[in-house]
């Protein structure tokens, strides 16, 4: 537990530095390009054009009762800040340790710099969302309210899974590919392009059992907002299971960290 | 050591040793990360037992072989490795100069003046304040614009060394820096240096250039394979080390090899038992209990943090409260029901559907289908403007339509309907809604009798039940 307070006040104290050297790093992948930082937003329109091309006008799949397009949005905008953003982290220690072998630097922030570069796409991804929707006649309401602690759970979640797999692909290098497959895998059975309760090639006890998957309870809560569909307390039994996971995975995660840290140096 | 007294100590290190695991397998690195016994694989002791002190103000030259351990030193003193046995002391903020540590290839000498600094501890609003006398130190002039990339390994270090040299450290360790620029770059960092230990701050130099450690130590640190060889003042130790050197170059080959050989192996069968001994002999001579005691704590390297027992069991509450969570989900009970009779819940409500959940489905799935038959409604009427000719048999079939879904709405609760079926094989080509069109029956109808049917998946040869009546006012 004293390792969890000290991570996250790693984090908070950080958070400048946090801030200021992610909105370098993106600066730096952008350089030479003609358009440069417009392609951070044209890449997400293409890419969320293109899932919608190919699930719901090729496939046909259906959306039950929602506008299938911000429904859409909203869900493959936090789909990618999860697996692009846990991805990247879980390399980002193993690959930026060289270069901080000789400096003193709280290397817990790495990941947390990489979540942070997502947060552009994540924000434009769900605004077009929201906009849509909008179109759609879902107007803002109290609902949306609900997307601060949505919005918190979502930040929560990704920082223990990126400190956690940054951790062990330090150790571990070959995890990446095995994070990269599950990742790749999830996104069809997470509910993101795909309508969990339309898919009947998964048995119904398991689709209702998704529902608690930590990932999908985030990404249904963002939707359950916009779309004005329940309030979080009215899902207590799914808070409860994402919060106990949560939790569990922060203090392993930080554990894990903190112990092998010093000995990073070691297994590069 | 009485005259440095009134001096504060800046670096203590006692009986400091620092051991590699060559041959370091995967296997062994995941048993760490488990807290399992890891296998003793072949080690190399980069120090061995090696103690000093460094006081405010002295500037200290670590001189040695490649190989002696003088960058594990610095490591060591900057806090990003941790000794295996020994205590290190080290009082103040520590930074490092060496060539292109977190220097990103594709912003501009500006730019990574910022992103270095920042993540050398620097605030933004102390960056910009210093940015740019850290330009004029760095002589790159309109350089300092361009992409690191283009930069050659000389300009490279000065930006290096004059982002470090204006970060205000406590102790400034030098790795091999000042060789790289050219003489004139060279004095102007000697002076920047002598400006540092004015202010009374401590700088450790490790470089092979040993009139550079002439010019500015005041005391010599000799590493000989990762033991001290030497430590005292320059005039002492260093005309030592000059005459071991050249001691060494006039071996022939052979004794060179036998001479290396011989002291790597002292490297390689280094063990903490021999360490015991020497410190025992070390601390002997004081000759007291209390030193014996002194001696053990330096031993205990293993300092593992363990979780406390109230955090794994905490673990162990929140994992239980998942997966009895993710169980629950899978059934069809409700909360109260399930804690009530537990052993009941798993034999006969486990992973089975939640009736409101397959409600909500097939509720789903109907107004689905229903708007999609409406749509089709509507393309009749289309067709219906069009093709005069077909008008009575499709009045006909959008009339049995009509009656079909109404029918079908008064039986929801029961969804398989009592209607009398026949079979009918899809054709290539065929979706769900052209073979209601041809059969004048509605999707939603065609679904409610073929349960799991996936209209995004239709094979061609596959039989699908139907309604029979439709299809003999179709009449082929």
């Amino acid at each position: 537990m004293k390792d969890l307070v000290q991570y996250l006040k790693e984090q908070i104290e950080n958070l400048p530095l946090i801030y200021n050297v992610s909105k370098y790093h993106t600066k730096s992948t952008q350089l030479g390009q003609f358009f440069g930082a417009a392609w951070e937003y044209i890449d997400p329109i293409f890419q969320l054009l293109i899932y919608y091309f190919v699930f719901i006008v090729m496939f046909k799949r259906k959306v039950a009762g929602m506008p299938p397009a911000p429904w859409m949005f909203i869900g493959l905008g936090i789909w990618f800040f999860y697996s692009i953003s846990i991805t990247h982290a879980s390399a980002a220690v193993q690959s930026s340790l060289a270069l901080f072998s000789q400096v003193k630097f709280p290397i817990s922030v790495l990941p947390t710099i990489e979540m942070f570069k997502r947060f552009n796409a994540l924000f434009w991804m769900i605004g077009l969302g929201i906009i849509i929707a909008l179109k759609d006649g879902y107007y803002p309401t109290l609902y949306y309210f609900q997307l601060i602690y949505y919005f918190a759970a979502l930040i929560l979640l990704v920082l223990g899974f990126s400190l956690l797999f940054s951790t062990i692909v330090v150790v571990f290098r070959d995890f990446s590919h095995i994070i990269d497959y599950i990742f790749r895998f999830l996104l069809y059975v997470s509910g993101a392009a795909i309508d969990l309760t339309l898919l009947d090639a998964i048995p119904g006890f398991m689709r209702q059992a998704l529902l608690a998957d930590p990932f999908i309870y985030v990404m249904e809560g963002f939707r359950d907002a916009i779309f004005h569909r329940a309030w979080f307390w009215e899902k207590p039994g799914y808070a409860l299971i994402f919060w106990c996971f949560t939790l569990g995975l922060l203090i392993v995660a930080s554990h894990l960290h903190m112990k092998l840290r010093n000995q990073f140096m070691d297994y590069v | 050591m009485t005259n440095n007294n009134n001096k504060k100590l800046k670096v203590k290190a006692t009986n400091l040793t620092k051991r590699f695991e060559m041959l370091e397998t995967t296997s062994n690195k995941m048993k760490t990360l488990f807290g399992l016994n890891r296998d003793k694989g072949q080690e190399f002791w980069a120090l061995r037992n090696v103690s000093f002190e460094v006081h405010d103000g002295e500037t200290i030259g670590i001189i040695g072989l490649n190989g002696s351990g003088k960058s594990t030193i610095s490591t060591l003193i900057s806090g990003t490795m941790t000794p295996t046995t020994g205590a290190l002391e080290v009082n103040g903020d520590v930074s490092i100069i060496a060539l292109g540590t977190g220097l990103i290839p594709n912003l501009t000498g500006r730019e990574n003046i910022h992103v270095v600094g920042l993540m050398m501890g620097m605030t933004n609003k102390e960056i910009e304040n210093k940015l740019d006398d850290i330009i004029n130190f760095s002589e790159l002039g309109p350089f300092i614009d361009q992409p690191l990339k283009t930069y050659s390994s000389g300009m490279k270090a000065k930006l290096s060394f004059s982002i470090a040299a204006y970060q205000d450290p406590d102790i400034l360790i030098i790795d091999e820096v000042l060789s790289v620029g050219d003489g004139t770059f060279g004095q102007k960092s000697a002076d920047k240096m002598f400006e540092f230990r004015e202010q009374g701050k401590t700088i450790l130099l490790i470089s092979h250039d040993m009139l550079a450690i002439e010019k500015w130590c005041d005391k010599v640190l000799w590493l000989h394979y990762g033991e001290v060889k030497g430590y005292g003042s320059t005039e002492e130790i260093l005309p030592q080390y000059i005459n071991f050197v050249q001691w060494f170059i006039r071996l022939t080959p052979e004794e060179q090899d036998e001479y290396k050989e011989k002291v790597r192996r002292e490297q390689l069968t280094y063990s903490v038992e021999i360490l015991k001994d020497e410190l025992e002999e070390e601390y002997g001579q004081k000759n007291s209990r209390s030193n014996r005691e002194e001696v053990k704590e330096e031993l205990d390297f293993s300092k593992n943090n363990k979780l406390s027992v109230f955090i794994k069991m905490l673990l162990v509450v929140l994992a239980l409260v998942f997966l009895a969570g993710g169980i629950f989900y899978t059934s069809n009970t409700s909360d109260v029901a399930a804690l009530a009779n537990p052993i009941n819940f798993f034999q006969q409500h486990a992973f089975r559907e939640k009736t409101e959940f397959s409600e909500k489905i097939s509720n789903e799935v109907r107004s689905l289908s229903e708007s999609e038959a409406r749509k089709n409604r509507n393309k009749e009427k289309l067709q219906l403007k069009s093709i005069t000719e077909n008008q009575t048999t499709t009045t006909k079939s959008s009339k049995a339509s009509k009656k079909s879904s109404s029918l079908k709405e008064s039986s929801q609760s029961s969804p398989s309907s009592t209607e009398a079926t026949t079979n009918y094989t899809i054709q290539a080509g065929d979706s769900l809604s052209v073979i209601a069109d041809n059969l004048g029956t509605t999707v939603s109808e065609i679904q409610t009798l073929n349960p799991g049917l996936d209209a995004a998946a239709l094979q061609p040869g596959a039989v699908i039940k139907v309604p029979e009546t439709t299809t003999t006012t179709q009449g082929h």
